[in-house]
């Protein structure tokens, strides 16, 4: 028989063996840099160097200026953020490659916030009390929300390239700016085109639960209001896959046009089985579910007709006509974020140059001022760190494809 | 009248895969009272095989009808199967004599390693894939209320595996030295029973009734990803405990009424208050018959 006492020397053995080899896994791409840091084994640092294609070394060496970025590389939204540091990496490899900025290489540093916002505040604490000079973040706004005040209170300047609820500019910090237009511009677009294009009488508002897709919703329906009914204001679960229990209530209150706030994977699987329960009323689905995947999941033939409010993304720019083929070269179909994190980290590089100077304070404050022209358009912050003129669109999917039917005035 | 009966449709459904997976946390548990908090995962792990399988065989002469299903089904089951054997083998076998909590902890660790293996293993990672083949909405109507196929089929396919899974653990030989074994190791080890042997049994069936679930679920819902076990397994864990974990006939039990219990307490109130139904229920269970509605109080489980 074995003691009790070498059997819990193993058995924390085992569990420590495990919590490394999930620690590697969870992390894989940004862990490397750190664990140069401390002297990390080695197993951890080899390999994985392969998505920079910079020249850079593991640990951090004078020359480079290192940026922060902290994305979703794990959990439910795992492959928007892997989207997003795709570009990010892109832009700096082109920057780096004709020169840097102020003469030094750009380089990317990455946490990851799993949309989750515990992890968001380790990650932004981590980020911060690295050498970074600025930060780009933001994909789930519940996540990146907390993180705010880590970021002011460092006086580091941050671009969100994706998220846009209306709470990140309200509490009024000078480092926050945000590529996208915000939630509000969003809900006024649906509304509008709700009851404008579609001429519906009665809407169901369907959300998540998330902040984001929680607050989308309730905006909706004060635009809503006075103008059609609103007769059912639903949340399901995310990471659910059964939705029929709610729309099959949904279906006896006889709606015209139902608008999902939540993000693809359910957007796609609550269009699928509406269309499966007889639901005939128009469906539209908000930016977090702008993704062609939507499509697949929710079929072909039923996602036909079915409207996305979104910013205008890889879809609609008359600059990524030339940056689309650029970047499928490189890492393959842009997701609906991808130009705008490309813009973000251009916006970064020329607010150093611009600064002329790595300090923290004044790259935040050459951010704010920036006036440049993205793929996006052209990209400068109001007073609150909104995009200025910024504004959604509405998509279609026409023959199984994202078809743009409505493009807001500038 | 006619939503009642849609709404009683959609959750035989739910609870058919909530069953299948809850047999597999009572049969662990009824043999070496493990909760084995990786299962959600292989009910994952059989979702993505399945997927891979069907990528695979539908390029074959077996295609991506009934045969192909069928086969890439049974592929899931059995590699899935495997796997659940593996994991007892490696994590949990090492551990045995330990005190619960790090059989509990270690679990959980598994589930963990499982779901980020399978996002950082290439062709499958962290995106959400969609299943190459879909079961359709097609149907009939029947006094005003939509009939699909594939509501029907996923129902008579889990009756039957529990049913196939009832008889063999009820009738065979393998089945009674398996009750022996949960009723008292060392006594059924004295009378000639291999009881490792017979503990990965349990972990084998256990993970190809997940695994036949997944494969359903991609194929009824049409989306997978490395997360789909989590709330899955949550679930089926309590209908396990519902039912009386341990029990297996409870197990099926369990998962049927959760479905209705969701379902219906979904349309009564609203959507955001489904997951409190379900735990809700549990709670209940645990305070007023803590050994479940089939549970009995004395050993003899499985």
């Amino acid at each position: 028989m074995v003691t009790s006492r070498n059997l819990r020397r193993f058995a924390s053995l085992c569990l420590a063996l495990s919590l490394v080899v999930l620690a590697g896994c969870s992390s894989a791409p940004p862990a490397q840099q750190s664990s140069g840091q401390s002297g990390g084994t080695q197993s951890q640092s080899g390999g994985t160097q392969t998505q920079s294609g910079s020249s850079s070394a593991p640990a951090a060496s004078e020359g480079d200026i290192l940026i922060g970025a902290v994305l979703p590389i794990t959990g439910g939204s795992a492959k928007m953020g892997q989207d997003m540091q795709n570009s990010i990496q892109m832009a700096f490899d082109e920057i780096n490659a004709q020169g840097g900025v102020l003469g030094r290489k750009l380089k990317l540093e990455v946490q990851d916030d799993a949309c989750d916002p515990q992890s968001a505040v380790a990650a932004a604490n981590k980020i911060v009390s690295m050498n970074v000079v600025a930060v780009i973040s933001g994909y789930c706004s519940g996540a990146f929300l907390p993180t705010e005040p880590i970021y002011h209170n460092a006086g580091i300047g941050v671009v969100v390239p994706a998220a846009n609820a209306v709470s990140l500019t309200e509490q009024g910090y000078e480092e926050i700016n945000l590529i996208n237009a915000t939630n509000r511009d969003q809900a006024r677009t649906a509304a509008d085109y709700i009851v404008n294009q579609w001429n519906a009488q009665k809407v169901a508002l369907i959300h998540d639960n998330s902040a984001f897709a929680l607050e989308l919703a309730e905006l909706t329906r004060e635009f809503l209001q006075g103008r059609a009914e609103v007769v059912a204001f639903e949340a399901i679960t995310p990471g659910e896959k059964d939705f029929s229990a709610v729309l099959t209530s949904l279906k006896g209150k006889g709606p015209d046009a139902i608008y999902f706030t939540g993000y693809y994977a359910e957007g796609g699987l609550i269009i699928n089985q509406a269309r499966g329960l007889g639901i005939t009323a128009r469906i539209m689905v908000g930016d977090g579910a702008n993704d062609p995947t939507l499509v697949e999941i929710a079929g072909a033939e039923n996602a036909e007709g079915v409207a996305i409010t979104t910013s205008p993304g890889a879809f609609d720019f008359t600059g990524s006509n030339e940056w689309v083929p650029r970047y499928r070269e490189k890492y393959g179909e842009p997701g609906p974020y991808s130009v705008h994190a490309y813009d973000a980290a251009n916006v970064v590089a020329e607010a150093i140059k611009q600064a002329g100077t790595t300090d923290r304070a004044a790259v935040a404050k050459a951010i704010r001022g920036i006036n440049i022209e993205g793929i996006s358009g052209p990209i400068s912050f109001t007073e609150t760190g909104n995009r200025k003129d910024g504004y959604f669109i509405v998509l279609e999917v026409k023959d199984g494809e994202f078809t743009v039917v409505q493009r807001a005035p500038r | 009248m006619s939503q009642v009966l849609e709404q009683l449709l959609n959750a035989l459904v739910i609870g058919s895969f909530y069953a299948l997976v809850a047999l597999g946390y009572s049969m662990v548990y009824g043999i070496i009272r493990l909760i084995n908090f990786a299962h959600g995962d292989l009910y994952m792990l059989g979702a993505f095989f399945g997927y891979s399988a069907l990528l695979l065989l539908g390029k074959t002469f077996l295609g991506t009808g009934v045969t192909g299903i069928l086969a890439a089904m049974l592929t899931a089951m059995a590699l899935t199967g495997g796997l659940g054997v593996l994991v007892e083998r490696i994590a949990y076998r090492p551990l045995r004599g330990s005190p619960r909590i790090i059989l509990l902890i270690t679990a959980l660790g598994m589930s963990l390693f499982l779901e980020n293996a399978v996002m950082v293993f290439k062709p499958w990672g962290a995106s959400f894939r969609v299943y190459p083949v879909t079961l359709g909405r097609a149907g009939f109507d029947l006094f005003g209320v939509h009939i699909g196929y594939a509501h029907l089929a996923i129902f008579a396919m889990a009756l039957f595996l529990m049913a196939g899974l009832h008889l063999f653990v009820e009738k065979s030989v393998w089945g009674k030295a398996m009750r022996a074994v949960a009723f008292d190791r060392e006594a059924a080890q004295l009378m000639g029973i291999n009881a490792n042997r017979m503990i990965s049994m349990g972990f084998f069936l256990g993970s190809i009734m997940a695994a036949a679930a997944g494969v359903m679920a991609g194929l009824y819902y049409g989306q997978i990803n490395f997360l789909m076990g989590f709330l899955v397994g949550l679930k089926a864990f309590t209908a396990s405990v519902l039912g009386g974990i341990g029990n297996l006939p409870g197990a099926m039990l369990g998962g049927m009424l959760l479905g209705v219990l969701e379902v219906f307490g979904t349309s009564a109130v609203g959507g955001q208050w489904k997951d409190v139904f379900a735990f809700g229920a549990l709670i209940l269970i645990l305070v007023f018959k803590p050994t479940g509605l089939l549970g009995e109080r004395t050993a003899g489980r499985m």
